[in-house]
């Protein structure tokens, strides 16, 4: 047998836990269903707090995954079937012929970011000046369609005034998405502070809950967007509308001053949370491991094996057990390795033969 | 990565449209109703009620009501449960009532002309399914009241379900005239304005298309030929919230609520505002005369109810069955865009078609129609 674990997911969980494996001497295959590896950081010009490239980020994984002695990186590949028990999973991959024999199995599928024209009253799709954190990450980017401006779509120009709408199919029993997303308020105020370095004098307003910038330098990127004169709201929106010039109107409250409000932006970007990986049911049910009640992958334990599915050998890396910022998702990647290399050495299957 | 959307014909925004109102599924029986009149409706607009009847007839339903001479049905108490002066167990206990009607005349289906009774029949099917030992409840209360049995009626629909479910048919097959300007051939633009006990009640099961793009007057206004359009405050209530409109002092919100979405409609530049609700009805109509006597600013966009609308386009008479003359903003407008001949002097006929006496103005108006200074070619 040559590999030991299959890895499912490329994204940077996937890659990290490939890498590390790699390095105690633990052969793996990477699937991935895309034609490229990193996921969805790939296309992030800039991480949170840092700033740093997410394309370089992933470059660079990928530069030492070229380079690592027991990895096996399979793109556009999906798995078709799993059977057998744990440390001896046969996997049947879709267009391949052969079936690959893996002791352990690795679940890095990440997520998918929340269809905002779900949360139908802030009109996604319908009001032209109202786009996803998604595009508007595409527009800041200096390599995207725009070269970096930020434009809006119904004329092109650039706007003076943005609002930034916080928790947009987060935290809402009305459309399925009880729990935070954890992220989104760091990277949408990464997005502010990158509108007010790009455009000084925009007027951007963020509407919030909550602000949970909870990691380490995210309060610090947080006080920083306010010393930039981002404006900060808190309260929810409960509508947006179009008027003829194509701006929207935004009607909110001012939970602090206990007050409603309405104002008239140029653009509209919706900071939307994130749901689990489209596959995630698919995967559980080929696994025969447990999806939790928000529909992420379910942890052995939460607090004891953060990292171990709720079937033998099998093991979860990154946000497909819930939303993680990028320092997260590498520190599970780790996390992991060690999970594998210690069940392997349990069911007494060593990983170094191979070398 | 989604594709950055980019400068467009707008057509997105009306495919998004579609693709929300796919969303949401609702079962409207395509016959077999008990049609429940409504308290308001049928005082301050009785041809818009009485076209209901007649609407039915012309597309040959099954349908029946227990009205006329010793009628059995009753006000569904929807007025007094809003005004907080009537318990949730009366109104269970009324419509029980009115359901055991319908089901004693063999209907399955409430078909009801108001949209807060659709509301209050719609709460009162989710009270039963949500709280166990309710029905026990309140069957005992309905013997001992009246000695009656009731089921859960199958389907609750409002009379405009029913109306978008033909509403091809009825353009198809006998309207005379469409949403278009007669001498332009442009698409009249049309305001809708949904009752809020409709659409935001149980948005997802209950109303066609949801809360937010409402679908059910859309359906009818893009398919009959007119253009229906968006505003800030599209969603705003009309302001008649049942307590503090009953009061009279406190009627001046409900002038401010109707102020507030004809001032953000004004720049769309609106031919008509469509309603389904009775109260609808009633404020954006009157409240337009109180702005223009509080504020001097006059908005004067006709409101009609969807059977209005209907009936006018099927050519029926705008007087004697439609009823225009129970507006306060003239309609009369609108018919010379649409095309539809009118006589004014028929607002001032008595119920034996006798003349009543009428306003110099009015008089002076006919006579010019009557020159040819107001016909269309």
């Amino acid at each position: 047998m040559k590999e030991n674990v299959l890895i499912l997911g490329g994204g940077v969980a996937g890659m990290q836990t490939a890498l590390a494996l790699s390095n105690i001497g633990i052969a793996s295959t990477l699937i991935e269903k895309e034609p490229q590896l990193g996921g969805r950081v790939r296309n992030y010009e800039k991480l949170f707090p840092s700033f740093e490239s997410g394309r370089r980020l992933v470059e660079t994984l990928e530069q030492q995954l070229l380079t690592a002695s027991f990895v096996d990186v399979r793109l556009q590949t999906k798995v078709a079937c799993v059977d057998g028990q744990p440390a001896h999973f046969n996997v049947w991959v879709e267009n391949h012929r052969d079936v690959l024999q893996a002791n352990a199995l690795v679940v890095a599928t990440g997520f998918e970011p929340f269809d905002c024209s779900l949360q139908e009253e802030y009109g996604y799709g319908i009001y032209r000046n109202v786009i996803s954190a998604t595009e508007l990450e595409r527009f800041l980017d200096s390599s995207g369609p725009t070269a970096g401006e930020v434009r809006r779509p119904s004329d092109g120009g650039i706007p003076e005034t943005i609002a930034i709408v916080f928790c947009v199919g987060s935290r809402s029993d009305r459309v399925g998405s009880k729990y935070c997303s954890r992220i989104c308020c760091s990277f949408s105020t990464k997005h502010a502070i990158e509108i007010k370095e790009k455009y000084p004098q925009a007027k951007v307003t963020c509407f919030y809950i909550d602000i949970r910038t909870y990691g380490r330098g995210f309060e610090e990127m947080y006080r920083r967007a306010q010393e930039m004169g981002v404006t900060y709201i808190r309260g929810r929106v409960s509508e947006c509308s179009e008027l003829l010039n194509g701006d929207i109107t935004i009607r909110a409250e001012n939970t602090f001053l206990g007050r409603p409000l309405q104002g008239v932006f140029n653009l509209v970007s919706l900071s939307h949370g994130m749901r689990p990986s489209k596959d995630a049911s698919h995967i559980a049910g080929m696994l025969g491991i447990a999806v939790a009640e928000d529909g992420f992958f379910q942890t052995r334990d939460m607090h004891l094996y953060p990292n171990d599915a709720t079937r033998d050998g099998v093991f979860l890396a990154g946000s497909a057990t819930g939303l993680k910022p990028v320092p997260d998702c590498i520190a599970d990647g780790n996390s992991v390795a060690a999970r594998v290399h210690e069940f392997l050495r349990r069911m007494d299957i060593k990983g170094d033969e191979h070398a | 990565m989604a594709e950055l959307r980019t400068a467009g014909d707008g057509q997105e925004g009306s495919l998004a449209r579609e693709k929300t109102w796919q969303r949401y599924i609702k079962e409207i029986p395509p016959d077999g109703y008990f049609f429940l009149p409504s308290c308001v409706l049928g005082a301050m607009y009785p041809a818009a009620e009485a076209m209901i009847p007649r609407l039915f007839d012309l597309l040959d339903l099954d349908w029946e009501c227990n009205l006329g001479p010793g009628a059995m049905c009753t006000c569904c108490t929807g007025m007094s449960y809003h005004g907080d002066i009537c318990t949730i167990e009366s109104t269970l206990l009324v419509v029980a009532r009115l359901w055991s009607l319908a089901q004693q005349a063999g209907f399955d289906t409430i078909a009801t002309a108001c949209v807060t009774s659709f509301g209050i029949h719609c709460e009162c099917v989710e009270l039963y399914r949500n709280e166990p030992g309710l029905k026990k409840k309140i069957d005992r209360l309905l013997r001992q009241a009246c000695n009656r049995e009731f089921d859960i009626p199958r389907h609750i629909v409002h009379v405009s379900d029913i109306v978008y479910r033909h509403r091809v048919r009825l353009g198809r097959d006998f309207m005379s005239y469409a949403l278009v300007d007669a001498k332009t051939g442009r698409p009249l633009r049309v305001v809708d304005q949904v009752g809020c006990h409709y659409s935001k009640l149980f948005p997802d099961e209950r109303s066609l298309g949801g809360a937010d793009y409402c679908q059910v007057l859309v359906g009818l206004i893009q398919d009959w030929g007119g253009e229906a359009i968006d505003y800030p405050e599209r969603r705003h209530c009309c302001g008649m919230g049942f307590r503090h409109s009953i009061i009279t002092p406190n009627r001046g919100y409900t002038a401010a609520c109707v102020g507030k979405k004809m001032a953000s409609m004004e720049p769309f530049a609106p031919d008509l505002i469509l309603t389904n609700c009775p109260g609808c009805q009633v404020h954006m109509d009157k409240q337009q005369w109180a702005l223009k006597e509080l504020t001097q600013r006059e908005y004067y966009v006709p409101v009609l109810t969807y059977t209005e609308l209907a009936g006018l386009l099927l050519g029926w008479d705008p007087y004697d069955i439609v009823g225009i003359q129970f507006h306060t903003v003239p309609v009369e407008p609108l018919l010379d865009k649409i095309g539809i001949p009118h006589d004014r002097r028929e607002s001032w006929l008595d119920r034996n078609g006798q003349p009543l006496p009428c306003p110099d103005e009015i008089v002076r108006a006919t006579e010019e129609d009557s020159r040819g200074d107001g016909e269309l070619p």
